[in-house]
C-alpha cells in the first residue's frame, strides 16, 4: 500500500515544513478531506507523469488551483501557500476515456426501444441516470469521461452522449447528443422478446422487426434510401411501415453528409464487412464498435480508414456476447495486430466493470502485445480524438481542468490501482485514505492538524 | 512392477518414478496433444537431470536470488544457489532474464471432474479419482497458466462429499496425474440444494450417530468373536465389551462406506469444510470440534464469510478464499455501496489463506498469479500473496514437504517465467512436473493460434512430431486456406471443453 505524506508548504516555508509533514503523516484522513475543498491549491508529486503517451516527465509534479491544472512538469516553483501530496512510486495519467460505455442506463432484453427500427432522433441522454452507481464505479477505476453508447437493440439507434463520470452536476454533460449508433449483428434481431410477429392480422415483413441479418440490412438500406429520396423532395414508393419516420430524416442526412459521427457495432467478420459494404454504397464514414473479428478485416479497415473502438477483450466470451455467437473467434493478438497495421484503435470495457474495467482492458492489451504507450493512447488520446474532445481530455496540459488519475504504480499493471481520481477539477476518489478511517478518527489520533496548518 | 501394473494401481505416488510419466500426452489437447506427446516421450527419459541456469530464483521461502541456478535430479530439487555446477549428464537450460518460480497450486476445485457431486447427501466413500476426466481442456489451461498442482475435491452441493486428491495437469489417466491420493474429505455446512440449514446439520448429526452405533455393534461383535475363537464365554457387560472390541478392530474390519468417516472422527483425516456464509463458519467450527476433526479442518469460504474473521482468527485454521475476492454490499436504505477486499481482512487476521481462480470471469481473475497481484494491489504483502498461491495451499493439502517452494529435496515442480510472477506481461515459458518438462510455450499450439494471423486458425497440425510451427503450417496450406469459407470451418470446441461441461450462459 502506498504511503502518502501531506504537508502545507509556503514559498518561504522554512524549517517548520518537515515537522508538519511528519505530523500530517498521521492524519491522512484529514488530509484527504482537506484536499477535497478547493480553497487551497494542491501540489501532487509523483514518480512519473504521462503528459500524453510517449511524453513522460519523471519525476513530475502537478499543481491544481481552482480545479484547473495550474502548472505541470518536472519542477514547479511555488509562489504561494499550497498543500503538498507526495506519492512515492505513483504515476499520473490523464483521466481515461471509454468511447463505448453503457453506463447509466439499463441495457437489457426488454428495454429496447420499440417505436421504430430507426431512431436517430432520440437521445440516450434522456434515459441516463447520471447519479447511477455505474458512473461512480467508472470514476473509481480512473475513467473520467465516457461516450454513453445507445442500446444495440435498434438497427439505427439513438444518439449517444459524452459525459463526465463525476463532478459538478451542471458540468457533467460535454455533448448532449454526439454520434448515432447503428448495430449490425444479432442484437437488433434477438433483443426485445426475440422479434416475434406482433399480432395475428398485420403479419408481414414490413410490420415486424427484422428476424435475420437479411432483414436487418434491408431496414438499414431502406432507411438511408428513403431519407435520400425524401431529401430530394421525392416520396418513397413504399411510404409507411418500414420507412424511417420524418423525424429521423434530418439525422440520417446528417450522417450521409458527414455532419454527425456515425458508429456501427459489429463483431463478426461477416457483419464488419457488411458495414463496410454499406458505407461504400451510401458513402458515409463510420467508427467500428466492439469489432471482435476486426483482426480478420485489417486490410478492409485500413483501406477505408475506419477507426476501431475495440473491446471488451475477453479470454472467452461470456454473458450475452456468448449468446450472440459473434464472439467465438476472438484473438489475443487482435488489438496489437490492429495497432501494428496502423488501424486507429481505442479500447473499451463496454458494459463490464470490476476486474474487466478499462484499466484492466488496457493491461490485457499489454499482456497480448501492446506497449504501455500504445495501451495508454488507446484509452486516452485516441478515444478523445474519436469523440472530438482532444482539447478537453485525453492528455495533460496546464490550463485544462484537472482530469487525471494518480496510479499506485505503473498504469495498467495487475498490482496497480487508481489511488486518486480527479474529474473536472474535483477529487472524486481517494484510496490513499486507510480503510474505514474518518477524518474525525484521525484528528483525534494525531494532533490538531487544522491549527498547525494555519500556523504556516 | 511392470509399466502396465503400475498404471493399474490407482493410488501410486509417482514422485520417485519420473519414468512413469513417459508417454504421457497433453492433458487434453486435441491440438496440443500431438506436440506434447512427442515432447514427453522424446525427452522425459533423458531429462532427469536438468540445470536451470542464470535465472532470477523466487523460492517463496527465503531470499530471492537475483541470478541463480536450480538443479533438478530424479524429479527432485537437488540444489539451489547462485552457482550450481552442472553434472556431466545435466541438460542445461539457459534462464537468463527469466524467473524461476515454484509451480502454482490450486487449493480447491471440482473442475477436472465430469460432475462435481453425487446426488445422495452423505457419500464419504466416494473418490474423485473416478470422476477425473484427463481430457478436459481445464488441465491444459492450468498447465499454460502455471498451475502445476490441482487439489480436486467434490463440489459444494453435498453434506459429506467424498475424498479428494492432488493431481498435476499432465497425464492420460487419473493415476498418472495423481500427485497425492486421499488428501482430504469434503464437507459442506452450506446446505445442499433442496436442503435448509437445519436439515443439513441434522444430516451430519444423524450420520455421526449412526457411525457411532455401527462402530459399537461392530466392536462388540469383534470382541465376542474373539472370545468365541478363544473358547471363552462373554465375561463383561456390553459397554466394556465395546471398549475392548474397539481396541481389537482392524481398519479392514470396518465396512468401506464407514472407513473414511471413522478416520475423520478419530482426527486422522484432513477435511475441507465449505462455508459459504459467515453463519456457516460458526456452525462448521462447532461441528468440527464436537466430532474431533477440528485440528484437521481447512475452511473453504464464500465471499460473505469474511464477516466471521474474528471467529476464524480464534480458530487459527487455514482458509481457502472464494475466488471473488471483493464482497459487495448495498445499504438497503441509503443505497450506498460498500466493498470489502476479503484477502486483506483475512491476512490482517493472521490466517493462512489460499487463493482460487475465478472461472466466472473472462479476464485475469482466471489466473492464480493475477489473484495474488490483486492482493498486493490492495495492501497484502507480496510475500503472503505469493505464498497464497504456492506454499500455503501445499501445506493445506498436507504436501508442504513436497510442493510450494524451491527448496532442496522438494518435488521439482517448477516454472520458468518470462518475468515477475505478478506482472501483467509475464507468460509461462516452461513448466516442469517432478523434473519432467511438461510445458514449452514455443510449442503451445493453441496459444500460438490465439495470437496468430487470421487464416492460421482451426484444424490441427498434422505433424505428430510437433515440428511444424503454425506459420510453417500456414505456409504449407495457404492455398487451401484461401478457398475455405471461414464460416464453414469446423466449429471451435473451445467453450464446452474449457468450461468443464459448463453450459453456454443464458441471456440475462
Amino acid at each position: 500500500m502506498m504511503k502518502r505524506s501531506c504537508a502545507t508548504q509556503g514559498a518561504f516555508g522554512g524549517g517548520a515544513i518537515f515537522a508538519i509533514a511528519l505530523a500530517c503523516c498521521l492524519v491522512q484522513g484529514w488530509a484527504s478531506a482537506a484536499l477535497a475543498d478547493d480553497a487551497m491549491p494542491v501540489l501532487i508529486r509523483a514518480k512519473k507523469i504521462y503528459l500524453s503517451p510517449g511524453n513522460v516527465v519523471s519525476p513530475g509534479a502537478i499543481l491544481i488551483r481552482d480545479g484547473r491544472i495550474d502548472r505541470i512538469g518536472d519542477k514547479i516553483e511555488l509562489a504561494d501557500e499550497v498543500r503538498v501530496v507526495d506519492l512515492e512510486n505513483a504515476t499520473v495519467t490523464a483521466g481515461l476515456i471509454d468511447a463505448n460505455s453503457n453506463a447509466g442506463y439499463r441495457s437489457g432484453y426488454h428495454d429496447a426501444e420499440h417505436a421504430s427500427e430507426c431512431i436517430p432522433e432520440m437521445r440516450v441522454l434522456d434515459t441516463i441516470d447520471l447519479e447511477s452507481n455505474d458512473f461512480k464505479n467508472l470514476a473509481k477505476d480512473g475513467v473520467t469521461t465516457v461516450f454513453v453508447s445507445p442500446d444495440s437493440a435498434s438497427v439505427i439507434g439513438a444518439r449517444g452522449a459524452i459525459v463526465r463520470t463525476a463532478g459538478a452536476a451542471d458540468k457533467r454533460v460535454i455533448q448532449e447528443a454526439s454520434g448515432v449508433k447503428a448495430t449490425i449483428g444479432r442484437e437488433p434481431i434477438f433483443k426485445a422478446s426475440f422479434n416475434r410477429t406482433p399480432s395475428r392480422f398485420n403479419v408481414s415483413f414490413l410490420t415486424r422487426r427484422p428476424t435475420t441479418r437479411m432483414g436487418l440490412v434491408w431496414v438499414f438500406r431502406k432507411s438511408f434510401h428513403d431519407a435520400q429520396l425524401k431529401a430530394r423532395g421525392q416520396e418513397p414508393s413504399s411510404r409507411g411501415e418500414g420507412s424511417p419516420g420524418d423525424a429521423s430524416i434530418p439525422y440520417l442526412m446528417q450522417i450521409l453528409n458527414g455532419e454527425i459521427p456515425f458508429r456501427i457495432q459489429a463483431r463478426s467478420q461477416l457483419d464488419i464487412l457488411t458495414a463496410i459494404r454499406l458505407s461504400r454504397e451510401f458513402n458515409f464514414r463510420f467508427t467500428l464498435e466492439e469489432g471482435t473479428d476486426a483482426y480478420r478485416c485489417i486490410d478492409e479497415l485500413k483501406e477505408n480508414d475506419i477507426p476501431v473502438i475495440y473491446g471488451p477483450i475477453f479470454d472467452y466470451p461470456m454473458g450475452f456476447r456468448a449468446g450472440t455467437g459473434e464472439s467465438d473467434r476472438f484473438r489475443y493478438g487482435a488489438p496489437s495486430d490492429l495497432v501494428k497495421a496502423g488501424v486507429k484503435l481505442a479500447l473499451s470495457a463496454g458494459d463490464l466493470s470490476g476486474e474487466a474495467a478499462l484499466p484492466m482492458q488496457a493491461g490485457y492489451a499489454m499482456r497480448n502485445g501492446l506497449s504501455r504507450e500504445q495501451a495508454l493512447a488507446a484509452v486516452t488520446t485516441v478515444p478523445a480524438d474519436l469523440l472530438g474532445i482532444s482539447d478537453l481530455a485525453g492528455s495533460l496540459e496546464s490550463g485544462r481542468s484537472a482530469d487525471f488519475v494518480v496510479w499506485s504504480g505503473e498504469p495498467f499493471d495487475a498490482t496497480t490501482r487508481a489511488e486518486m481520481v480527479f474529474v473536472n477539477g474535483t477529487l472524486v476518489s481517494d484510496r490513499t485514505v486507510k480503510n474505514g478511517a474518518t477524518p474525525a478518527d484521525d484528528a483525534e489520533a494525531g494532533s490538531k492538524p487544522s491549527e498547525e496548518a494555519s500556523d504556516e | 512392477m511392470s509399466e502396465k501394473a503400475m498404471n493399474e494401481t490407482r493410488d501410486v505416488n509417482v514422485r520417485r518414478r519420473p519414468g512413469r510419466l513417459r508417454g504421457v500426452g497433453a492433458a487434453a489437447g486435441f491440438m496440443a496433444c500431438a506436440t506434447m506427446l512427442a515432447f514427453a516421450t522424446g525427452r522425459a527419459a533423458m531429462a532427469q537431470t536438468v540445470l536451470l541456469q542464470g535465472g532470477k530464483v523466487i523460492p517463496v521461502v527465503g531470499e530471492t536470488i537475483e541470478k541463480g541456478d536450480v538443479l533438478i535430479k530424479n524429479g527432485f530439487i537437488e540444489a539451489v544457489g547462485e552457482s550450481v555446477d552442472a553434472p556431466f549428464d545435466a541438460t542445461v537450460v539457459d534462464c537468463t532474464d527469466k524467473v524461476i518460480f515454484p509451480g502454482m497450486i490450486d487449493a480447491h476445485t471440482w473442475r477436472g471432474m465430469d460432475q462435481p457431486n453425487e446426488s445422495p447427501p452423505v457419500t464419504p466413500f466416494l473418490n474423485v479419482y473416478d470422476a477425473i476426466d484427463p481430457s478436459q481442456l481445464f488441465f491444459e489451461d492450468s498447465l499454460r497458466d502455471g498451475v502445476l498442482s490441482i487439489h480436486i475435491a467434490p463440489g459444494d452441493d453435498t453434506v459429506i462429499g467424498g475424498m479428494s486428491r492432488v493431481v498435476h495437469p499432465i497425464g492420460l489417466t487419473p493415476a498418472e496425474m495423481t500427485t497425492a491420493s486421499d488428501v482430504a474429505l469434503k464437507l459442506s455446512i452450506t446446505p445442499k440444494s433442496g436442503f435448509d440449514r437445519m436439515r443439513q446439520m441434522a444430516m451430519f448429526r444423524e450420520t455421526f450417530r449412526k457411525l457411532e452405533e455401527d462402530m459399537k455393534a461392530l466392536a462388540e461383535k469383534t470382541y465376542e468373536d474373539k472370545l468365541r475363537d478363544d473358547g471363552k464365554d462373554l465375561d463383561v457387560p456390553p459397554d466394556e465389551a465395546q471398549k475392548r472390541g474397539r481396541e481389537l478392530l482392524k481398519p479392514e474390519d470396518v465396512p468401506e462406506k464407514d472407513r473414511n468417516l471413522l478416520l475423520l472422527t478419530q482426527g486422522k483425516l484432513r477435511v475441507f469444510i465449505h462455508c459459504d456464509r459467515a453463519m456457516d463458519v460458526v456452525a462448521g467450527i462447532r461441528l468440527a470440534k464436537e466430532h474431533g476433526f477440528f485440528d484437521q479442518a481447512i475452511f473453504v469460504l464464500g465471499t460473505e464469510a469474511w464477516k466471521a474473521a474474528d471467529v476464524l482468527k480464534q480458530a487459527k485454521r487455514p482458509v481457502v478464499l472464494d475466488p471473488r475476492l471483493i464482497h459487495d454490499e448495498t445499504d438497503p436504505l441509503t443505497g450506498e455501496e460498500k466493498e470489502t477486499f476479503v484477502p486483506k481482512v483475512i491476512d490482517d487476521a493472521g490466517l493462512q489463506f489460499a487463493l482460487l481462480r475465478n472461472w466466472g470471469s473472462s479476464m485475469g481473475e482466471r489466473y492464480l498469479w493475477y489473484q495474488a497481484a490483486r492482493c498486493v494491489r490492495e495492501g497484502v504483502s507480496r510475500e503472503h500473496a505469493l505464498k497464497a498461491i504456492t506454499l500455503w495451499p501445499a501445506e493445506m493439502t498436507g504436501l508442504g514437504h513436497r510442493l510450494g517452494s524451491i527448496e532442496i529435496g522438494k518435488d521439482a515442480n517448477l516454472l520458468v517465467l518470462t518475468g515477475d510472477p505478478l506482472d501483467m506481461q509475464t507468460w509461462v515459458e516452461k513448466g516442469y512436473v517432478q523434473g519432467i518438462p511438461v510445458y514449452e510455450r514455443s510449442e503451445d499450439i493453441r496459444l500460438e493460434r490465439l495470437f496468430a494471423e487470421p487464416g492460421a486458425d482451426d484444424g490441427p497440425s498434422e505433424n505428430a512430431e510437433g515440428e511444424a510451427t503454425t506459420e510453417e503450417h500456414h505456409e504449407i496450406h495457404k492455398n487451401e486456406y484461401k478457398e475455405v469459407d471461414p464460416d464453414k470451418r469446423p466449429k471451435r470446441e473451445r467453450r464446452e471443453g474449457r468450461r468443464g461441461g459448463r453450459r453456454r450462459p443464458r441471456p440475462e
